[in-house]
């Protein structure tokens, strides 16, 4: 066991962590952000995409261990002051949610391309999400959220 | 199922070597985690220390020292994707990083963790080979120079001592009239393991002919290698259409070759000659920006 | 009368909870004093075997190992045949049967106790080819005849309308299986309420067939199981077998206490079902205007150890093997058959995925006999407003297929395929010269 710093969501904690832990464990058993999924547990899937000091990684894939004095969001960080984020609104307005599995990662995916890249073309935005999988197969209705959300965030009044 | 007991967090490269030297041969270094996790978790790797070396910033770096450029092993893949310095004529190098598996996994995996892993189907290691890059190893001991080519040693095996790290792997900056290409084949546009990736680096003069060349494949053996074969009909020859059919059909026959038996040649055929053409094409549109 | 929904754009009720990533699925859940299972699975095709569990019991925060005989009423379940045991009791039938879970503590103390249950296999002859599977002196995989079901059509007569065509054409088509990989590997939880009342939370297509047969394998009254079907990440036809589901309860009544479980996409893999793979021989006839004539087809369904819904899944085939197409003299044999593969059941198209493998390449291959185009031999012979299909069904609804096949032409006709065969080489002494001076440049 080793104790190890994390700022997640915003929030400087310490937690106490098995060496044999992955930040997906740390996540979702050590802070009960249960929003992060386990889908393959090989980075195949994208089901566990997090930001890692804003960086979209899998958080299957790397070790607890690695993450310390590092500052993690999960999708339960992603909206704003209680409200939700452009992004998860575009969401819900396009129809992209089906099963809902792969919708925190998509989104996580999606935050870390506009945050990248604020105007996307659609083969630009496939690019982006190009880590994670629907099984639904409704990749039509996330690009188009995703678009929705970059003009949504670019015209605000709107 | 694994077990890790111990793990270090090193800063610096002096750090790194003192946690080296503490676990031996127990130490496993674990930098993206994209592989070292998956074969933890598979068994196929039984370690019971790992040693991160993603927080290390003397490891994380690109640069140009005197007409050659060096790349730190910590550096990521989106690094290397959005770095200046791999436009134009050496974009085959940046077009081999964009290539691998996605998003994800090009924020967390590093140029040395696709190295040192010696995967056969290491999207990077073809146009590294084809750059003629050298690995620079550091241990207790001081630098070691190698050909990236002799640092592979088998499939998963690479020449590193105990207490030994690849720090940075360098090569000349790209010069007028050369040009670097990649083209990789895999089952699906993300997140797939190569099926064949080739890249050329090609040198012409003004009468179009070859003055150098190098050709790299990765996943057609045990590890990505020089096809010294292909090179050698291209060499000192003048590029015309009928030269790149008869290099196509060498390549091909080297491929045949050294498939022999296995499942699909067939098909992979039709395939290589496509990733060998386009590859070779994009060389010599670079060589001639 | 005004709708509400129909024309409207509704939000889905579960799309705020699924974007926040408040949404819970099974493996989300936690209750206080839980305990966690991890399964056992076979790793012989077809097998006797004797399982010896106590070394993992006596391992430190293992409260307890299941095998079939702590499975208090009937072990025994499945959607139409209940040919599945809920835990083996002395054979395998595949690889990843479930053959004991062990309870422990922590998911990591039944994972490592897993590696401690000695099992002996007794090796026993294993057929993989269901066609090998049909012959009457095959290794019988449950005991009784391999061939499942066998599904007919005999419409018209079609040795007759063989013997009349401008053109045949005969060959067999194949399909592998497909596993549906939903993205959230199954996993539940399983508790006693106060009242007595055994709860288990899972994520299943039918709660309705589970209750029934988690009470038959409890022994329990249905009124005395409830299941509660959470978030449910994909399913796809996947999740209409039974998986954990009688494990956990059974260890949740067995230990009095909540029971977990998830499983990795290995397991996911290993547990559920998959799409049947189809053998498909057919023989289609038409005459010298493309007008099908006959069909003899031979179809064979794979569907591994277990039935599933092989019934269903192999009608269907059976009658989708024409096509949509009129076709006047149809012979069918439809067949499911028990090997000792993965199981087979339901997956998105339930049987009416598979056939268009083998009527579209015969409908290719008879308008190629006949220097057709393939879109004519298609408008020729293609269902319509009041066509019979070869089960005499009259399609007395919207059939839109024409229009269909109108735009995929316009589609097709519209963008033609890039031309790949540019010669670059063709180019470079153009380019050359426009670049002048471009090699007096050279630095070496």
């Amino acid at each position: 066991m080793k104790t190890i710093n994390m700022k997640i969501n915003g929030t400087e904690r310490q937690i106490e962590i098995d060496e044999n832990e992955r930040l997906l464990d740390v996540i979702r058993e050590g802070f009960h952000l249960t929003g992060t999924k386990e889908g393959c547990g090989e980075g195949e899937c994208g089901v566990c995409s997090v930001l890692l000091d804003g960086k979209l990684v899998n958080a299957c894939m790397i070790m607890a261990f690695q993450a310390a004095d590092r500052e993690v969001i999960t999708i339960e960080g992603v909206g704003k002051d209680g409200g939700l984020d452009p992004i998860q609104q575009a969401f819900i307005d396009t129809g992209a949610v089906q099963c809902g599995f792969c919708t925190p990662g998509m989104i996580l995916s999606a935050k870390a391309l506009l945050l990248k890249n604020p105007t996307p073309s659609k083969q630009e935005i496939r690019r982006g999400i190009s880590g994670n999988l629907c099984r639904c197969t409704g990749y039509e209705k996330i690009v188009e959220a995703v678009a929705l959300a970059s003009d949504r965030m670019r015209n605000p009044e709107q | 199922m694994y077990n890790i007991e111990k793990t270090y967090n090193p800063k610096s490269i002096n750090s790194l070597l003192e946690a080296m030297e503490e676990s031996g041969t127990e130490g496993k270094i674990i930098a993206g985690g994209t592989d070292v996790v998956v074969k933890l978790i598979d068994g196929a790797i039984n370690t019971k220390v790992l040693i991160d070396v993603s927080a290390i910033k003397e490891m994380q770096f690109i640069r140009e020292v005197e007409g050659k450029i060096q790349i730190g092993a910590g550096t990521t893949f989106s690094e290397i994707e959005d770095h200046n310095l791999f436009e134009g004529r050496i974009k085959g190098l940046k077009e081999g990083a964009m290539e691998v598996g996605s998003p994800q996994i090009r924020n967390a995996g590093t140029i040395g963790g696709n190295i040192c892993n010696a995967s056969p189907a290491a999207d990077i290691v073809p146009p590294l080979l084809a750059l003629n890059a050298k690995v620079v190893l550091q241990s207790k001991e001081g630098l070691r120079k190698m050909n990236l080519e002799d640092f592979f040693m088998g499939k998963g095996k690479v020449d590193l001592a105990v207490g030994e790290f690849l720090y940075y792997v360098e090569f000349e900056q790209i010069n007028h009239a050369q040009g670097l290409g990649f083209e990789k084949l895999g089952p699906r546009k993300a997140l797939a393991i190569s099926k064949i990736c080739t890249a050329v680096f090609i040198e012409l003069d003004q009468d179009l002919i070859v003055q150098d060349i190098r050709i790299a494949n990765g996943s057609l053996g045990p590890n990505s290698l020089r096809e010294r074969e292909v090179e050698k009909i291209l060499k000192g020859e003048k590029l015309t259409a009928e030269l790149k059919e008869k290099a196509q059909r060498a390549f091909k026959d080297v491929i045949n070759h050294r498939l022999k038996g296995r499942s699909g040649v067939a098909f992979k055929e039709e395939a290589i000659r496509g990733v060998f053409n386009s590859a070779l094409e994009k060389s010599i549109k670079r060589a001639l920006i | 009368m005004a709708f509400k929904v129909i024309g409207e754009n509704v939000l889905r009720v579960d799309g705020h909870t699924k974007v926040t990533g408040g949404a819970k699925y099974p493996a989300d859940l936690e209750m206080d004093n839980m305990l966690y299972g991890k399964t056992l699975r076979s790793i012989k095709a077809h097998a006797n075997f004797t399982i010896d569990t106590k070394k993992a019991e006596s391992i430190e925060g293992v409260v307890g190992v299941l095998t079939a005989e702590d499975i208090p009423g009937k072990n025994c379940h499945g959607v139409l045949f209940k040919d599945h045991e809920a835990l083996c009791e002395s054979k395998v039938r595949r690889i990843g049967d479930p053959m004991a879970v062990v309870i422990a503590e922590s998911e990591r103390i039944a994972s490592k106790a897993l590696e401690s249950i000695e099992v002996v296999y007794e090796d026993l002859e294993a057929v993989f080819d269901p066609e090998e599977a049909m012959k009457e002196d095959a290794p019988k995989i449950h005991g009784v005849d391999n061939t499942v079901f066998h599904f007919k059509i005999r419409r018209g007569d079609v040795e007759k309308a063989f013997e009349e065509a401008a053109v045949i054409v005969e060959d067999t088509y194949y399909t592998g299986a497909v596993d549906h990989a939903f993205l959230q590997p199954e996993a539940g939880i399983a508790y006693e309420e106060e009242d007595g009342t055994l709860t288990v939370v899972a994520a299943t297509q039918y709660p309705h067939f589970d209750r029934i047969d988690i009470a038959g394998a409890l022994g329990l009254e249905e009124e005395q199981v409830r299941i509660i079907n959470p978030a449910v990440g994909g399913a796809f036809g996947g999740r209409e077998d039974l998986t954990l589901q009688i494990h956990l309860a059974v260890a949740a009544k067995k230990f009095q206490r909540p029971v977990k479980m998830v499983y990795d996409r290995k397991e996911s893999f290993l547990a559920h079902c998959k799409r049947h793979p189809i053998t498909m021989h057919c023989k289609t006839a038409a005459d010298k205007d493309g007008k099908l004539l006959a069909l003899k087809a031979r179809i064979v369904g794979d569907t591994g150890a277990y039935a599933s819904w092989a019934v269903n899944v192999l009608r269907k085939a059976g009658v989708h093997i024409t096509g949509p197409y009129e076709i006047p003299n149809v012979w069918v044999d439809s067949y499911a058959v028990y090997t000792n593969n993965p199981f087979s059941g339901a997956m998105r198209g339930f049987g009416a995925t598979q056939p268009p493998i083998a009527h579209e390449q015969q409908m290719d291959r008879i308008a190629e006999k006949l220097g057709m185009d393939p879109f004519t031999i298609r408008r020729k012979n293609l269902f319509s407003l009041g066509s019979k299909t070869a089960t005499e069904q009259v399609l007395k609804e919207s059939v839109p297929l024409g229009r269909c096949l109108d735009a995929l032409e316009a589609a097709m006709n519209e963008k033609p395929l890039p031309d790949k065969d540019i010669n670059y080489l063709e180019d470079l002494k153009a380019q050359q010269l426009k670049k002048e001076g471009f090699w007096n440049e050279k630095i070496r």
